[in-house]
Order: C-alpha cells, then structure tokens, then sequence
C-alpha cells in the first residue's frame, strides 16, 4: 500500500507578535476582536497576581505546596481562547488558566488549593491538583503524562461517535520524554483522532535542563515520527499560540488527524514551592528570558493600539489581588471536608471492607475521645 | 493575641530548615507579608512573610539555629484582631503555676497530678531527668567512665556543645586537670558535686583596652565549608608530596606575553600544564571523581578545574571548564571574569560545581608548601606557593633561579605514591621547559 503524503512538520517558529510589541502578521490579527485581546491580557496579569499569592500562602505555611505558570501564561489562555468551549482539556498542573478562562470560579479553585469542604475533589488531593468537570476540564493527575493517552482516547472516542469536537492536552518537554508520550501519539496518529497534543517547552524538567532530556532540537519534529502534523510556535507569543492552536483545532475537526505542537517558551519561576532554580541555572539566563516574558510584550502592543495604559495595568493587578484575598479568606474559614465521606467515591457503593471500616470510625468519633471531629472543622 | 508562627513545611517533605537571617527584629510592627526570616533547607532557601499583622513578641530561635518543621518560629502579638474561635483557646503564658504550664488540658477535670503534691515531688524528679539528659557523650565514653569509677555527672565535657570526650574522663580519672573536678556548668549536681571553687580575691586586674570575647554563629557558607572540610579529612586518605619547580623559562616567556599586551599570572600556565599532564592515560584516574559509598571511580573526560577563591563570605571554588581545550588567552580571560566576579559576590551557582582537579593558590601569600585538603568527590588538588628568586646548582655553579614549591595531596586510596609523584613530576618537566608545553598546547 502506498503511504499517503505525511503532514507537515514546521520547525520555523510560528510568531506574530515581536518581543519589542510590533506585528509581524497582521492579518492574523484582524481575525481576533481587540476587546478579546485585552481581557486574555488581564486574565494573565491576574494570573500572575494569583501566582504570586499563592507561594506568599505557601511561605507562610496556609497552603501545603503551589507551582506557578509565570512566564507561560500564553500557553494555557492562548489555547483556551483557541477552542470552543465543548473541546475537552487535559492539562497538567501548570494550566490553571484553561479553566480559569472557562469560567471555572476562582472560589472553587481555592477551595480545592486549601482542601476545604467546598473542594470538588474533597481536600483528596495535593494542591494544584484541581478538577473543573463543568468546563469539561479533565481532573489533574500527578504522574506526568497520564494525560496524553487519556487525550488521545478521548478524541478518538468523538470522532468514533461523530463530534466535530476535539481534545488537547498539555504538557511539559520533560515529560515528552516518558512513555506515555509515544503511547499517546503512536496511536492517536494511527487513528487519525482530533487530538492537539501541546507541549510546553519551558527549557526545564525541575532542575533538568532540555539537553538532558532529549537528544532531539525541537520536540516538534518528534510528529515525524508519528506521521502526524508537527508545529513548533513561539510560546511566548499569545496571538502565534492562538493562531497555532486554531490550525491545529482546523485540521483535527476536518478529519485530518492530531497536531503535535511545541511552545518555546521558559519558566521563569521555581518548578514549585519545592524548588530553588539559584541551585542549578544562572541570573544571566534567567534575565534573558524575562526580556521574551509573553506580558510586556503583550502589553506593548496593546499600549500601541491605546487598549490599555499604565492605570489599567494597576487596577486590574487590584483587583485580581482583592479577588484572591477575599476567595482565600472565604476558604480558609470553610472547615474541611467531613470525615465521613473518606470512605466515598473509589467505589460506586462500599465495598463491605469499607463499610466495616466506616463503621469503627463512626464508632471512634462518638465514643467522645477521638482528636478528630466528625463534622470536618479546623 | 499571641500567634505562634510554626516553620512551615516549605519544601515537600523537609523536616527541618536552617535559620540563616532575620529580617525583623523583637518589637517590631510586622504588616501581613513582611519578611520575617530566610531559612534554608535541603530543597529551597527562601524569605517566610509574615501571616499575621501585629508586633513581633518573641524570635524563638538565633540565626544559624536549625529549626525542626513545626516549631514555634516567632510569636507575633495581634493587633486590632478580635480573637478568632481557634485562637481563643487559653495558652501556657496564661498560666500563673509553673507546673501547670505542663499539663497540655487546663481545663481537663481529672489532671493526674494533685497540685499541691505536685509543687514538692515534681522539682527533684524534673533535676534528676536533667541531669542525666544534660550530659552528652558517646556509649564508649560512658563505658570508659563506669570501668574507672568516673561518675560522669561530674565530668566537664570539652567537645562540641558540651560533649564529654574520652580524654575528658581519663583526665578527670587521673585528677590531672582542674576542670575535671569542677562541676558541669549549669548541670543542677550541686548536691553531688564539690563545690565550685570560691572565686578567688585577687589582686584588681590591670584595666586593658580589650573588649569582650566575641561569638558568632557558623552560618551558611562557613557552615558548609566546615562540613565538607571536616568530610575530606574524615574519608580521604591525604598524602601530600612537595617539589620545587623552576620557573625562570615562564617568567620570561610571561614577560613576553606582556610586552605583546597580555598580562597574565602564572597560574594560566599552570593549568594548561595539569591539564596537559591529566590527559595522559596514566594519570586519567587523578581526573577523577570517588564515591566510596558506590564504590566507584568516574575518570573525566574533559579537565574543568576547580580554582579555590578566597571571598569575603569565605573560600569558594568556581570552576573553569574545559581547560583541556581552552587557549591561554582564554584561560587569562575566564580567570579575571572569575576573579571579578568573586569580588562582587556574584559568582553564578552554576559554576561552582563540576570540577574534576582543584588548584589553590596564595599567590605572594603563598608560603614555602601546605597540605591541601582535597575537594571532594575529587581525589587530588594542588596548592602552588610563593614564587622567588633563590640560589640554585647548576653543574658547578651557584645561580639565582625563579623558584616554587608545588604542594599535591592525592587521595592515597585511589592514587598510589608513586603514580601521585609521577604526575608532580611531569607537571614540573612541562613549567621547566615550555617547549614541551607547547607541543600539547591546544
Ligand atoms: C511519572 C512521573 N515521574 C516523575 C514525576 C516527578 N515530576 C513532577 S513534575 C516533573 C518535571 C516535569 O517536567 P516537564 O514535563 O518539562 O514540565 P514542567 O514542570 O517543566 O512544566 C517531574 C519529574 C512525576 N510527577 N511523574
Ligand atoms: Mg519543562
């Protein structure tokens, strides 16, 4: 049988907007209202807000872990932005703004930062570990990777039943290194599924720089591979992330088969709050790619096109901050989930093991010497 | 009201963090955010701001103090807070008898100690503990003083924090030494121990300008100098060979360098000659990393060297890679930008570590030798010294020769002495005629 024409693997990366702010693309940019454009921008100046809080809470010992997405901000609303609201998401932890850009509330997502009652995931998880079911945002899973081959199921499964709806993931360039990766690309090429594969290159895997994780120049070319569509993009370009993500997004819905798109981008801040980046990259290379940070560049045009100024900047980093303040203070005077649902949601019922062991704890909590308090609390 | 700020876990898992600096002090007014401290751990150093608004109380632990997870930090007195629910319940400062402050429960109904016995049986019980807890010294120490009827109690400890030594209870065995007799300072054996000697009326002392002794903490650097200092002498097996090398032939070939516009120390020269040397199959395993505990060697490819910079925060080894490869004019260039960068603190992390050799130099300061200790993992290290004119034998004459000793300790359980004394050699052979330095020089 003879192979069919492969698709594309484009390593020039896509770019529209200059670091100095000026275009490169225009019409690309016509295709994109200017109110749009501002509001992405203040959800990123707000993200970075939350960000910021978030390691204070972290320092002061009010959250157990937090990572931040600073200096990749255009890598989850771009995207976000990208597709419609019906195309399923499977980020990873580093993607707040996915579902942020949804409408997932900020209440809910701290919340599930503090592990309170109101947590969706009932104070289970790690922090950053959060679940936006109603923005058909798939639960986060710590192993980094489990979520590339659930995205290729998932897209497969649409296009088995008809939907012209697709399915992304994200993920890190360390993480395109783990097998899942291959599973997840192997077969979604094979069966042509509307996934769009979105790996964040942020130059690190904790403290592993890229050279040590791959041996390839750019992940992109990995497509190749899979004889699917590769597309590497400046990720620190929101609208060349938008445009990246809408091809992509065109060709899965017109039956073409899943892109594998690679986001130059950097991470400008520690990997978590468990991580110290002094202890293995330089001052001068971090200063180097703050001055390609997505923000001020972002806001450089904006500022250009008279859609925002100094005085827009400073309230909507109030606001954000007021907002946060005020979603925190909410969750932290919510008690936490009550004990008894500990034994809920593995099983659809309780197995009888569980229900011997739900029933001593009751047993416990009544019998008026447990530490614990049955109703949750602090 | 008091709030207690516990060392949070800062880093998944950590379970203790080095206080390293205060960023306030005790009465301080602290807004929510304030830097409070900087504390290190095994995964992160990082600034703590504070949770609360109020005054600073109490700072629990001193700078350098390596604080457990979980500890009371700070205690910050709230201003303008009404008492929230989970804070109102009466804490230990509130309690007037001290024994009390004990029990965790004030209000608990049924406190398993009557009060009134408590105040009388409780203080000699609370001595007692103290007095066995306050000794530190190790099993064998303990052993030695049982079989030579030492009561330990009564033994000054002069290792750290007060440990006894081994030297200590045989001292005070043989009742050679006054302090042995003296009872441990602040240890509650006054009934057992003879009484401190009475301070003795002597005659009023001079007035000097002296000022008092002067104590300060081993934080951060210091501290991890010490530890990896005191780690090198406790597993390498340091033998340390001396030669005197001539250097009139670099001088003068330095010289020349310098009327053709670069100006360089000798120490360029130096390394490409180690460099040279360490390439030779026969010295590969000089290039090299131990890990004992793997039980493993790692000959390096490449000679990235470790040069040992003092710094005012203390001595730093920032490390010049790939000299193997690297010009002379490049090595002078990497030397400076190294030097400067010393000078203002700003030496990236990055280069401090992967060196594969370390060369340390005093230059004028420089001395006759040494005995290097070796920076590890690696398992040899060079010291150079001062270089001068002294009167050398040549054939049957006396002449006046540029001269230095080399000091190199090798670690004798990867290097055996004659291959560490090989290498000293034709390091030297290459100083001494330059010629056969350039036929390798690249
Ligand atoms: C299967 C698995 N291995 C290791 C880890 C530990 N881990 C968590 S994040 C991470 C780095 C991932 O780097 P990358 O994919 O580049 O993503 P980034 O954090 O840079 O966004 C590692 C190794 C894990 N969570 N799961
Ligand atoms: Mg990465």
């Amino acid at each position: 049988m003879a192979a069919s024409q492969p698709p594309p693997v484009e390593i020039a990366p896509l770019r529209v907007l200059r670091a100095d702010g000026t275009i490169l693309d225009p019409e690309f940019i016509d295709s994109v209202p200017a109110s749009d454009i501002a509001r992405l921008y203040a959800a990123m100046v707000a993200q970075r807000v939350y960000d910021d809080r978030m390691i204070k809470m972290q320092r002061q010992g009010r959250l157990g872990f937090y990572l931040a997405c600073t200096g990749e901000e255009a890598c989850a609303y771009g995207p976000a932005y990208a597709l419609r609201d019906d195309d399923w998401m499977f980020p990873a932890y580093r993607e707040p703004g996915v579902a942020l850009w949804r409408g997932f509330p900020l209440q809910t997502w701290v919340d599930n930062l503090v592990g309170n009652c109101d947590d969706p995931v009932k104070g289970r998880q790690m922090p950053v570990h959060w679940s936006a079911r109603a923005q058909n945002v798939v639960s986060i899973s710590s192993p980094v990777g489990t979520q590339i081959p659930q995205c290729a199921g998932t897209a497969y499964a649409m296009r088995q039943r008809g939907d012209d709806a697709v399915a992304i993931c994200f993920f890190g360039e360390g993480t395109s290194s783990e097998g899942d990766f291959h599973v997840g690309l192997n077969f979604a090429g094979v069966a042509k599924a509307p996934a769009i594969f979105f790996c964040r290159n942020n130059g690190y895997a904790i403290s592993t720089p890229y050279e040590k994780t791959t041996a390839t120049p750019h992940i992109a070319l990995r497509a190749l591979g899979y004889g699917i569509r590769g597309q590497v993009v400046d990720g620190n370009d929101l609208f060349a992330v938008i445009k990246a993500v809408r091809e992509a997004a065109a060709f899965a819905r017109a039956g073409h088969g899943p892109t594998l798109i690679e986001a130059k981008t950097y991470r400008l801040a520690a990997h978590s709050t468990s991580d110290d980046p002094k202890a293995y990259r330089s001052r001068e290379e971090e200063a180097e790619a703050a001055a390609q940070d997505p923000l001020p560049r972002l806001r450089r045009w904006l500022e250009a096109q008279g859609l925002w100024d100094e005085a827009r900047e400073q309230q909507t980093q109030a606001e954000a901050s007021e907002a946060i303040l005020a979603a925190l203070a909410r969750a932290e005077a919510k008690p936490h989930p009550p004990l008894t649902t500990l034994f809920d949601d593995v099983f659809a019922a309780r197995t009888p093991l569980l229900e011997a062991q739900a029933l001593e704890l009751a047993a416990h909590l009544s019998s008026g010497d447990s530490a614990y308090r049955a109703s949750g609390g602090h | 009201m008091a709030f207690e700020f516990k060392l949070p876990d800062i880093g998944e898992g950590v379970v203790e963090g080095e206080l390293t600096k205060w960023l306030v002090d005790e009465g301080a007014e602290v807004a929510e955010d304030t830097p409070l401290f900087e504390v290190l751990t095994d995964k992160v150093s990082a600034v703590i701001p504070s949770p609360r608004r109020g005054r600073v109380a109490k700072r629990h632990f001193g700078e350098g103090d390596v604080v457990p997870v979980g500890a009371v930090v700070l205690t910050i007195e709230e201003s303008g807070a009404a008492p929230t629910a989970a804070a109102s319940a009466p804490t230990a400062h509130a309690q007037a008898a001290p024994i009390a402050s004990y029990v965790a429960a004030p209000a608990a109904p049924v406190a398993p100690v009557a009060p009134a016995a408590g105040a009388t049986i409780a203080a000699p019980v609370t001595a007692l503990t103290q007095a066995n807890e306050r000794v530190r010294a190790a099993p064998a120490t303990r052993k030695l003083a049982r079989s030579l009827g030492v009561d330990i109690t009564r033994v000054a400890g002069t290792g750290d924090h007060g440990r006894v030594t081994q030297e200590d209870v045989t001292r005070a065995h043989a009742g050679a030494s006054p302090a042995a007799a003296a009872p441990r300072a602040s240890a509650p054996t006054a009934a057992v121990a003879p009484p401190r000697a009475p301070a003795t009326p002597a005659a009023p002392v001079a007035p000097t300008a002296l000022g008092a002794d002067e104590v300060t903490k081993l934080l951060g650097l210091r501290r991890k100098i010490s530890e990896r200092m005191r780690h090198s002498r406790d597993t390498a097996a340091h033998f340390t060979y001396v030669d005197e090398v001539d250097f009139t032939a670099i001088s003068a070939l330095k010289d020349q360098l310098r009327d053709a516009g670069l100006r360089t120390t000798y120490l360029p020269f130096v390394m490409k000659a180690v460099a040279i040397v360490l390439q030779r199959p026969e010295f590969h395993s000089l290039n090299a990393h131990v890990d004992y505990q793997a039980g493993t060697l790692t000959k390096k490819a490449g000679v990235h060297l470790g040069i040992a910079t003092a710094t005012d925060a203390g001595l730093l080894v920032p490390v010049v890679q790939d000299v193997h490869g690297k010009s002379l004019r490049t090595l002078v260039g990497e030397l400076s930008a190294v030097a400067d960068a010393a000078r203002a603190n700003a030496l990236p992390v990055a280069s401090l570590s992967g060196s594969t050799f370390t060369i340390t130099s005093l230059g004028k300061a420089g001395g006759m030798f040494a005995t290097p200790i070796i920076n590890q993992p690696e398992v040899a290290i060079l010291g150079l010294h001062k270089i001068e004119k002294r009167p050398v034998v040549v054939g049957d004459a006396i002449v006046i020769r540029e001269r230095m000793y080399m000091s190199c300790s090798f670690d004798h359980r990867i290097i055996d002495g004659h291959i560490g004394a090989a290498f000293v050699q034709a390091v030297r052979e290459l100083l001494e005629a330059p010629a056969l330095l350039l036929a390798d020089l690249r």
